[in-house]
This record gives C-alpha cells, sequence and structure tokens, in this order.
C-alpha cells in the first residue's frame, strides 16, 4: 500500500513538472537545443 | 498470468528494433524534437525523432536554468516502469545486446563499482556542464559518437578539417565500448548511463515491478545467468539495475518470477 501510494505520488509530481516546465517555454528550448548540430556530440568542440 | 508475461518478454528484441526505428524516424524530427526521449538517443543524429534528455538536462544546467520538463517526463517514465525503456526502447541497449551475441570469449562481470553511473550523472551531466557551460558528457558519449560523430562527418566533407583530438578520443572510447560489449553483457547501462542512473531510485517504486515467490524459489540461480545486468533476481527483485527486460521471468524453471503492479 506504501509503494501504491508513493507510486500515484510520483506520477503526480512528474506531471506537475512537466505542466510547470511546459508553463515556462521549456518545450521550445529542448526544442531548439535538439534542433541546432550539436558539436559536442560529434566531437568538434 | 506468468505465460502472459512471458509471452510479453518474446516480443521484446521486436519491440527494441521498432523502437529504434520510431526515434530515428526523421520525418518527425521538427515536431516532436522539443520532447525528450524515453533512452539515450543522440539527438545530433541526422535522423534522430526526439531530444537526447541527458543532452537536454546538460544545456539547461549549463543555463542554470532547473530542467524541469526534461526531468518530469523522465519521472514519469520512471514511476511507471522503472528502468524498463533502457530493457524495452533503448537504441544502445538493443546495439550492447546484438554486440554480445558475437562468438568470442565472455567474461562476466559482478555488479561491483555500479555507483559510477551516478558519479558520471553527478560530474559530467550537473557539476562540470555547471561551471563550464558545455555538455561534457555529451563530448564524451559512445553513443553521440555512433549515432552523430559517425554519420555527420561521413555526409559533411565540410566539417572534416574541424576533426580533432577529441573527435579521435570519442572514437576510441566507442572502440573500447564495443570490444567490452563483445564479452560482457551491457557495460555501458551497468557501469556507466546517468540515464538509467536517473530511473534506477524508481525501480522499487513504479508501477510495473517484479516480485518474487520466495516459498517457490528454488534458488537455482538460472534467473542470474539469463539477466544481462547479472542481478540474483530472488535476492532483489527490485534491484535498481534492472531494465524489465522479463528474461528472467521467461527462464524461472519454477515460474515464480511474475510482474506485480
Amino acid at each position: 500500500m506504501k509503494t501504491h501510494m508513493l507510486n500515484r505520488l510520483l506520477i503526480l509530481l512528474a506531471l506537475a513538472a512537466i505542466v510547470a516546465g511546459l508553463l515556462l517555454g521549456q518545450w521550445r528550448i529542448v526544442l531548439h537545443n535538439a534542433i541546432l548540430l550539436c558539436y559536442s556530440c560529434i566531437g568538434l568542440g | 498470468m506468468r505465460s502472459a508475461w512471458a509471452r510479453l518478454g518474446q516480443r521484446r528484441s521486436g519491440v527494441q528494433f521498432l523502437s529504434a526505428l520510431a526515434l530515428n524516424s526523421h520525418l518527425t524530427k521538427y515536431l516532436t524534437r522539443g520532447i525528450p526521449c524515453p533512452a539515450l538517443n543522440c539527438y545530433a543524429c541526422p535522423v534522430a525523432a526526439f531530444a537526447c534528455p541527458i543532452g537536454s538536462i546538460q544545456h539547461f544546467v549549463g543555463r542554470m536554468k532547473f530542467p524541469l520538463y526534461v526531468l518530469g517526463i523522465v519521472a514519469l517514465v520512471g514511476a511507471l516502469i522503472g528502468r524498463g525503456s533502457c530493457g524495452w526502447f533503448c537504441p544502445f541497449g538493443l546495439l550492447q545486446e546484438l554486440i554480445y551475441k558475437l562468438p568470442v570469449p565472455k567474461l562476466r562481470m559482478r555488479n561491483r563499482y555500479n555507483w559510477t553511473r551516478y558519479l558520471l550523472l553527478a560530474v559530467l551531466v550537473v557539476l562540470i556542464p555547471l561551471v563550464t557551460r558545455e555538455p561534457w558528457f555529451c563530448k564524451l558519449c559512445p553513443a553521440g559518437t555512433l549515432e552523430a560523430g559517425i554519420p555527420v562527418i561521413l555526409l559533411n566533407a565540410e566539417l572534416r578539417h574541424l576533426l580533432g583530438a577529441l573527435y579521435w578520443l570519442k572514437l576510441a572510447l566507442l572502440g573500447a565500448f564495443v570490444l567490452w560489449m563483445s564479452v560482457t553483457p551491457r557495460p555501458f547501462c551497468r557501469w556507466v548511463c546517468p540515464l538509467g542512473a536517473l530511473w534506477s531510485p524508481f525501480n522499487p517504486v513504479s508501477y510495473f515491478r517484479l516480485a518474487v515467490r520466495q516459498e517457490a524459489c528454488l534458488r537455482c540461480n538460472r534467473c542470474q545467468e539469463v539477466c544481462p545486468m547479472g542481478i540474483r533476481v530472488y535476492e532483489d527483485p527490485s534491484s535498481g539495475l534492472c531494465i524489465r527486460c522479463l528474461e528472467c521471468v521467461r527462464a524461472c524453471p519454477a515460474g515464480c518470477i511474475t510482474v506485480e503492479t
């Protein structure tokens, strides 16, 4: 029962974090960062 | 119920291949790249459809912003399936399993010093990017070398004059990991992956969890033999290493390992 409650609490907190992040415009930041060519990933800088 | 989970486990390879294709489907990338994918999949890959959560976290840390949205998605996946994404959706996990099938002598390593993945998460994903404002895990990540470093350089001749020591270091690291993967199952997941480290604490409290009927267990260690993470499942079914691959569920001769929700 304790695990069950903790699981539901974590799901709620995760959803709240996603909504808060979306309200802060973080989706756009992630998108912008992901579309740029990442020189670190490629190994160029 | 056991047979249903065992049958599901039989389909895992198909799911892994489909996931690798979906995460790198190219077509939807301008729409979906703002969504962190539930796996370590490099967003510098020319065909990547989603954002790498570890790369995104470093980017936020470098800009001194708390990555609420990215961590929320990581936490949601963790709360639902724990490290299940590592076993079912991660293309780099699939690669490790394929390379381990190579007919070369094997080295089964015990699960010691697995805390290294937490150390790498703290140092390369948080602390150093916080100070230098550079994504240092990405600079060394072998998944990035494979999915972005090699194809981007092959496809763009104009970038080749920029190749330097870092590129060759990344290639050497990838080569070392490929050698290690051929002899030891999933070494990157067990000792290195910071995304796995983020999901590990969710394993004991995730919606889907492994459970063992202790009274029926034969202690035959068959579960540990088939486990790609080398876990003795009957001792710790909620281990932070478990990737929910269900190999133990399929292999258990007593049928005492189940999935509980």
